[in-house]
């Protein structure tokens, strides 16, 4: 069943805040990323990081799983892409807590059974080095100039690691 | 192919290294807002927030 996202709003320090019917507060955030990608100058300054986390002073409240979280994350991600429709979005999953496989599952359902998918390409690569796995994707207008570049990049880098 | 094989050898272990990168940077990100801090503070770190839209 489709939920209605949470109210959010952009804070004066750039960052996405929304807070829940269970008093989780969250955050989200997009850094420049442009110094990961300076081998590729077309679009390295067009790539920014995502990133969305709980405060961890109202994680605790979490509980029960909370649908409505999932629609606000993407449409946040969709809101900043039809405003910046240049932007190539790059998600890594955290491993902090050796989760990153959970997280990815959860990234992948989430965006699959939005409607974003119909306007952005989700491009998704298992980047390893060594005995670590980084469940990397990228997100990106379908109508993006760039759009071949951008995958040919990321599939570059994630084939040169998985060569090694 | 000496020479090719050190300059595989380089990217691999710089692309090895940017991930590693990407990692440490979303883990520095988490530990610093999860706990109420400002991720412009993270600036002198190398994290440059992208502006809000």
């Amino acid at each position: 069943m489709l939920q209605k996202p949470y109210d959010y709003q952009s804070t004066a320090d750039d960052v996405y805040t929304f807070k829940t019917d269970y008093r989780v507060n969250y955050i989200a955030y997009f850094t420049e990323a442009s110094h990961y990608f300076s081998d590729y100058p077309e679009i390295k300054d067009t790539v920014l990081n995502f990133g969305c986390a709980p405060d961890r002073s109202t994680e605790r409240l979490r509980g029960a799983r909370d649908g409505r979280v999932q629609y606000t994350v993407i449409a946040i991600l969709e809101h900043y892409l039809e405003v910046r429709p240049e932007a190539i979005i790059f998600f890594v999953c955290d491993t902090r807590d050796r989760q990153h496989l959970a997280r990815k599952i959860l990234f992948d359902k989430w965006f699959s059974s939005s409607e974003a998918r119909k306007k952005y390409n989700k491009i998704d690569e298992d980047i390893c080095a060594g005995a670590d796995c980084a469940h990397c994707s990228i997100i990106f207008s379908k109508k993006h100039p760039y759009a071949t570049l951008a995958l040919q990049s990321f599939s570059a880098i994630a084939l040169q690691i998985r060569n090694k | 192919m000496k020479t090719n094989h050190t300059n595989t050898k380089q990217v691999e272990n710089t692309l090895a290294t940017v991930i590693k990168q990407m990692l440490d940077d979303k883990k520095m990100i988490y530990d610093h807002v999860s706990n109420g801090g400002k991720l412009k503070d993270l600036k002198s770190k190398g994290i440059n927030v992208a502006k809000a839209v």
